[in-house]
């Protein structure tokens, strides 16, 4: 039964993913990486079902995807327009994604074994990128904020990444130890991700065909 | 799970809804402090703009009505004297000259102010008119297109003036463009301006970033009094498009 709701929830990525094919030639141009992240996510989760099913870890897969997905974000968040006042932040964050992704899955621990700790590195960083990407939208957005894209997307984040980096936690401290309350416990993330995606495709469906020209006030 | 685990996950549950209402509350705060910002915002910005369009009126205006009659006066007056040698009159000419010199400045700047046009024939006639007085200046040709406009009211004509006079001065200012492209008209319940030109462009963003533009910051702000949206399309060396919309 759990394992057919956290299938359901995980596969909720669907949503956003239809609704970004069906409008990808119509949206801005500044919103392709989060639409190609959110269909590497399907492919990712479509990956480890087959995996999975197949009798083997998921571990090697998952673990590329997050670099894939922290990277992605930091590029959508640069498109947005984050980075511009120290650009070179950017790629120092970049350099911190990759070093941090390498010396666990390379030096510390295994690519072929789940770790944590880039998890939580990760989650945080795009927390961060969040809030302060919510407080330029508070002196620039004029109309309501739950129709913009850009809020939406950031909210989702924060809500995702947030319990990410919460549940994570847990597992570096060596709470991951019985199967059952382990997946009691990634069914709590797995609700969430299903709200997250919804809130993802809602955004998607508001994307504007292009960005209308703000200062902020 | 055993009693261990089950008291660990009852904690990650209240964990969870702890954090759950901090976001919830975090996120219901924002949205209603960023509405009233914005409230407060537009508020001040359509006080301001009202004062500036009040008080150029009443210069127009006095320029017009007071100014313009006491130099007509001094006119007559002058041309009323009886010339006793041919120096005299000389003299007489170089003040009458001076005279319809500064009537005319007077004329332009009370125009500039606020056009009579604007008033009397409606927003249409009065961009074309700038647009044949300006079109020229500096090497660049105005052409500009028009569709079926209603009568919009006073108020709203003046600002949409005004966007026009600044996408204008703009293109003069830093665009060194030969041709400026204007077009107004209504589609599907909303009135459109569509401003292009061929000159440089710049790059928006740091643009934005920088803070930089009273010009393009006047024309957002009246965009925004008016309840439209303001489109710019630019990039270095590939001229510049602004794209107005105005609910009607």
């Amino acid at each position: 039964m759990n394992y057919t709701i956290m299938l359901i929830t995980s596969f909720s990525i669907l949503l956003p993913a239809i609704a970004g094919i069906v409008r990808y030639r119509k949206i801005d141009p500044s919103f392709r990486p989060f639409l190609i992240l959110v269909w590497i996510g399907l492919a990712n989760e479509l990956l480890s079902v087959w995996v999975a099913e197949n009798g083997h870890s998921n571990a090697i897969n998952s673990n590329i995807y997050v670099l894939v997905e922290s990277l992605m974000i930091t590029w959508q968040f640069r498109r947005w327009g984050n980075f511009e006042r120290v650009p070179r932040m950017f790629y120092l964050l970049v350099a911190i994604l990759i070093a941090g992704w390498g010396l666990e899955n390379f030096y510390f621990f295994s690519i072929r074994s789940f770790s944590s700790w880039f998890r939580i590195l990760y989650s945080l960083i795009i927390v961060l990128m969040s809030v302060h990407q919510i407080n330029r939208l508070i002196l620039r957005e004029r109309g309501a904020m739950l129709k913009n894209p850009v809020f939406l997307i950031c909210l989702g984040f924060i809500v995702y990444f947030t319990y990410k980096a919460i549940i994570e936690t847990f597992w570096v401290y060596g709470l991951n130890t019985g199967r059952e309350f382990r997946i009691n416990v990634y069914l709590i993330l797995a609700w969430i991700n299903f709200l997250v995606n919804c809130i993802f495709a809602l955004a998607i469906l508001w994307i504007p065909t292009k960005l209308r020209f703000t200062l902020p006030s | 799970m055993d009693s261990h685990q089950a008291s660990i996950y009852a904690a990650v549950l209240i964990v969870s809804v702890v954090v759950g209402l901090i976001l919830a509350y975090f996120l219901v705060s924002l949205i209603r402090q960023q509405r009233r910002y914005q409230q407060l915002h537009k508020a001040r910005i359509l006080a301001e703009v009202t004062t500036l369009e009040r008080e150029r009126a009443r210069i127009a205006s006095d320029l017009h009505d007071e100014i313009g009659p006491l130099l007509l006066a001094a006119r007559y007056k002058l041309n009323g004297l009886d010339p006793q040698s041919a120096e005299d009159e000389l003299i007489m000419k170089g003040i009458n000259d001076h005279l319809d010199g500064i009537l005319q400045r007077m004329r332009e700047i009370s125009n500039d102010l606020l056009p009579e046009s604007l008033l009397r024939k409606g927003l249409v006639v009065a961009i074309g008119e700038s647009v044949r007085r300006i079109s020229g200046t500096d090497n660049l040709t105005i052409q500009f297109t028009f569709g079926v406009v209603r009568d919009l009211p006073q108020e709203k004509s003046i600002h949409l003036y005004r966007i026009v006079q600044e996408l204008i001065q703009n293109t003069l200012k830093h665009a060194r463009s030969t041709l400026l492209e204007l077009d107004l008209r209504e589609i599907r319940g909303k009135l459109v301006l569509e401003a292009r030109d061929n000159g440089q462009g710049f790059d928006q963003r740091s643009r934005q970033a920088e803070l930089k533009g009273m010009g393009l910051r006047n024309l957002l702000t009246r965009t925004e009094i008016l309840g439209g949206h303001m489109y710019l399309d630019t990039f270095p060396g590939r001229g510049t498009h602004y794209l107005f919309e105005w609910p009607l």
